[in-house]
């Protein structure tokens, strides 16, 4: 059996929702016929209301303060993902063209060989008599000395008996001086300067001889020569666009239809 | 609010959805005002801190788990947020004392009371009850808040607080007998 002390223990947990259903219907029979305790539960309930009325609400800003800042955090981590991903996305088209140019080197270079081939240089030879010669001289800068032979070998099955004479003195821009250099390109420097000096009587080499010897060849020669580079411009441009539009399959095919023309 | 329903919030908070996180700081920014309030008894700096709160909340968001209560886990970063505060107001002498202790803030504004005769005893009683909250420990001071102005049960409080229900019952009864005491010298309670 509980006394008045025991039931104004409960005072706090009676308000506060904290007693179960059997004490708080206990405590509240108790209130019911007990003066001291109503007062006691009256004054405890006046304390708890006026604790309470002291709490403040929060100030409009704080959650306009705290929202607008959060804001701001987003934005700033949004563009640093956006230029993370800008980075990346520049870093990714770098890796694909890269691997583009990796991936089309065996094609260029196949089709260098190609062009660098007996076949190629029959088949230029087959759109012009006289573009063979220009071809060859053309690239005099880039053939290296092995693969000149070859070269040379295929173009002598020619029938065009001057082709042997033009191989190592034609003169494509038609000017003495470059091809000096043209033809110093397979041995001494020497031959340049001498040339460009416009000085070659003290150089007596045969490069020099030939190409004075060529120089003085008749402009026919320097026309014709003009004449087959534009010539062979239009089959390299010819060959780019058959290349880009067919690939390989599409070169081939019109390496066998020059073959067939010539 | 329930775990789930602060979990699922945090969750979207986290994956940068401000108005998920909006919903959280209205819920929570009672409780935490006047958490630092009752502590630093300026509104200004409860202001401060509560905001502070939040933003620490938001920025660690992402590793609340929903494994405590929402509420518990904004309590505890809330304490942080205080106690930075405090050392940081140790660190500037020219910060003067808040009434020895007592909190000096001012009234609210309760200007819809018509009376003003019971307009001035309704705020020397706020005032009275506030200095009273305001003069206790910090551990009687956080449940009278959390328990009187959050309506937190016994068992939530224990949880946020990381202590038995029945030390946050005996707390919460020194914490009114002595806001109590402290009325009563002051002839406050009639």
């Amino acid at each position: 059996m509980r006394n008045c002390i025991d039931y104004e223990s409960l005072i706090p947990e009676y308000l506060d929702g904290e007693l179960d259903e059997a004490q708080k219907a206990e405590f509240e029979e108790h209130i019911g016929k007990c003066p001291s305790c109503q007062k006691s539960l009256e004054e405890t309930r006046s304390l708890f209301s006026d604790i309470r009325n002291t709490a403040e609400k929060a100030p409009k800003e704080l959650t306009k303060n705290v929202i607008s800042h959060v804001r701001t955090e987003n934005c700033i981590k949004m563009l640093r993902r956006k230029s993370i991903v800008r980075a990346l996305g520049g870093i990714a088209v770098c890796c694909v063209i890269a691997v583009g140019i990796i991936a089309a080197m065996p094609i260029i270079t196949e089709d260098q060989k190609i062009n660098d081939s007996a076949p190629l240089g029959d088949a230029f030879a087959a759109s012009s008599n006289s573009s063979k010669n220009e071809y060859f001289s053309d690239d005099n800068g880039d053939i290296t000395e092995e693969t000149v032979p070859e070269i040379y070998e295929s173009v002598t099955e020619e029938p065009a008996n001057m082709e042997n004479e033009q191989y190592d003195g034609s003169v494509p821009e038609g000017d003495g001086e470059a091809t000096v250099g043209a033809v110093d390109t397979f041995g001494d420097k020497n031959g340049y300067s001498s040339g460009s000096g416009g000085d070659s009587s003290n150089d007596k080499n045969e490069s020099a001889q030939i190409s004075d010897n060529d120089v003085d060849t008749s402009a026919t020669d320097i026309d014709q020569a003009e004449s087959t580079k534009g010539l062979s411009e239009e089959v390299y441009i010819d060959l780019g666009a058959c290349f880009m539009k067919e690939g390989a399959a599409g070169l081939s095919e019109l390496f066998g239809e020059m073959e067939k023309s010539n | 609010m329930k775990y789930g329903d602060d979990a699922r919030l945090a969750r979207r908070a986290a994956k940068g959805d401000s108005s998920a996180f909006e919903e959280i700081v209205d819920t929570y920014q009672h409780m935490i005002y006047n958490l630092c309030l009752t502590k630093l008894g300026n509104r200004e700096d409860a202001l401060d801190v509560s905001q502070d709160t939040f933003l620490r909340a938001y920025r660690a968001i992402g590793g609340f788990l929903g494994e405590s209560k929402l509420s518990s886990w904004l309590y505890r970063i809330c304490l942080n947020c205080l106690a930075d505060h405090q050392r940081k107001k140790k660190t500037n002498l020219s910060v003067e004392k808040d009434n020895n202790g007592y909190g000096g803030f001012d009234l609210p504004d309760t200007s819809d009371e018509s009376d003003p005769q019971n307009q001035t005893e309704k705020n020397e009683r706020i005032r009275a009850v506030r200095q009273a909250i305001a003069a206790l420990p910090d551990e009687s001071r956080e449940i009278i808040v959390l328990r009187e102005y959050e309506n937190y049960s016994y068992a939530e409080i224990a949880e946020m607080l990381g202590i038995e229900v029945g030390t946050v019952k005996s707390r919460l009864n020194r914490a009114r007998e002595k806001i109590k005491n402290l009325l009563e010298q002051g002839n406050f309670i009639t």
